[in-house]
């Protein structure tokens, strides 16, 4: 057990320092989420818009330019993360599996990989939140800022999967783009005004619903709420699943004790 | 997973390799190598560029999967890559800690003893990726000593050293090999194959060993 918690807590603080250190996402996080949430308010229009909202079960009215900066600000971390979490976990792929080879438990690796992720998804949520509240009347924070994290989880986990799963950079940071491209587009209701049948299934449908009901309503959709997190352990699993395979070794390896067996 | 059952290992070897074959596409690269690893033993792995030798290496470490075949390894072993492998975001304090959980070591004194002796003693604090090549190689090769294992598997492991720091790791390697731990090393150097008891030259996808002259 202390085995497994040494190898957890070894690999979380590298991981976490890993992503302290990467300049990009850093500046990313730092000035991408904010500059994202001021061209929405500065680009949309300020007339108020009617737009249909699961979550809540009922229609709500509220300024296009403040709905773009919620679905703005949820495109942004969802990058971050996404591109974040894909970086490190390309980057340190070789090595994590050459760690594996030599006797590292995969699962306190993955664990502490996804704690990382958790980690600056939370920190990414906070921020944020803080700058989505300084920029438009936000009914409930609290709320809001769990829908930000759970964006930031999806992607994260997305990211994580990626980076376990795809063979090159590019191909990684091009479906990391598309996919929250697509995503984010499908999930504004200031753009997508008919109701796509099949976005309910997209990543961050769970995630926009939450945030633009704590944004706008009174209401907390605790089960839209649920949603990301579920696709974040989806992604985990998966991710672990990949990892497994990526870091399994194809020779047989006889221990001591078999070694005996055969001289006796 | 090997190809079909192996032949029971002999308990004397370290690594047995037996009838390895691997094609890459249409080119096939290696055609029923044999080699078997005694301890104590320094072998060498020689032959032309393309001919296999890295393929063979990480096979016998289980990196990659024969198309036939068995590969059988007894007791710790440690593998050099050709080319390092390493996380250029962490220190190499960073890196002995992650590759001390991984070996189970209760302290890092090896490793420190394994620092001096490649002068590497003042880069703890580096991280991988400020590293210059030859120093890379040096953190590259001690991930692979410092838990003293039995069988050590070295895919070039002295590119980029100097002089000093190659003649160093000739006579780490002599150490070794008089404590009982088995070393294969492939090489391109011919002045490097008067240090092997043994060398198999990798040719047509096959290994024929034979002792160096002296």
């Amino acid at each position: 057990m202390t085995f497994h918690r040494d190898a957890f807590t070894q690999m979380l603080r590298c991981t976490l320092l890993g992503h302290l250190r990467s300049r990009m996402a850093v500046l990313l996080a730092v000035a991408f989420v904010p500059a994202w949430i001021v061209v929405a308010r500065l680009c949309a229009s300020e007339r108020a818009v009617r737009f249909s909202l699961g979550s809540v079960g009922a229609e709500v009215r509220a300024p296009a330019n403040d709905v773009g900066q919620v679905v703005n600000a949820l495109a942004a971390v969802t990058l971050v993360t996404g591109f974040s979490s894909f970086m490190e976990t390309f980057k340190a792929r070789e090595m994590d599996r050459r760690l594996v080879l030599a006797g590292y438990p995969r699962f306190p690796m993955l664990l502490a990989k996804v704690t990382a992720v958790a980690v600056v998804a939370t920190l990414i949520a906070v921020y944020t939140t803080a700058v989505l509240g300084s920029s438009l009347p936000v009914e409930q924070s609290g709320p809001l800022a769990l829908a930000v994290l759970g964006a930031g989880l999806v992607y994260g986990g997305i990211g994580l999967l990626l980076g376990s799963s795809v063979r090159g950079e590019l191909e990684g940071f091009f479906l990391v783009i598309m996919l929250s491209l697509v995503d984010t587009g499908l999930q504004n209701p200031v753009l997508n005004v008919a109701d796509v049948a099949g976005s309910s299934a997209l990543p961050l449908y769970g995630a926009c619903q939450f945030a633009l009901a704590a944004a706008f309503t009174s209401v907390t959709s605790w089960s839209h709420g649920l949603l990301p997190l579920a696709w974040a352990a989806s992604t985990g699993a998966l991710a672990l699943l990949a990892f497994r395979v990526r870091t399994r070794s194809h020779c047989r390896i006889v221990t001591d004790a078999d070694a005996e067996t055969v001289r006796g | 997973m090997p190809a079909h059952t192996p032949r029971q290992t002999p308990p004397q070897a370290r690594l047995r390799i037996s009838d390895v074959w691997k094609a890459y596409g249409r080119r096939q690269v290696l055609c029923g190598a044999d080699l078997d690893v005694p301890p104590g033993a320094l072998i060498g792995i020689v032959g032309e560029n393309g001919t296999g030798k890295s393929t063979l290496l990480r096979i016998a470490m289980g990196h990659l999967a024969p198309d036939r075949g068995t590969v059988v390894r007894t007791g710790t072993a440690g593998y050099c890559p050709q080319q390092a492998v390493l996380n250029d975001s962490f220190t190499v304090a960073q890196h002995l800690r992650l590759f001390q959980v991984a070996h189970r070591l209760p302290t890092l004194t090896r490793a420190h003893e394994l620092m001096d002796v490649l002068a590497l003693a003042d880069c703890g604090r580096q991280r991988a990726g400020e590293l210059s090549g030859g120093t890379r190689q040096k953190l590259n090769l001690l991930l692979a000593l410092m838990h003293d294992p039995r069988l050590l598997v070295l895919d070039e492991p002295y590119q980029g050293f100097d002089w000093e720091t190659h003649q160093r790791f000739w006579s780490l390697a002599a150490q070794l090999r008089d404590r009982g731990c088995s070393i294969v090393v492939v090489s391109h150097l011919l002045h490097d194959r008067d240090h092997f008891d043994m060398v198999g030259h990798l040719r047509d996808g096959r290994l024929d060993m034979e002792v160096p002259a002296r």
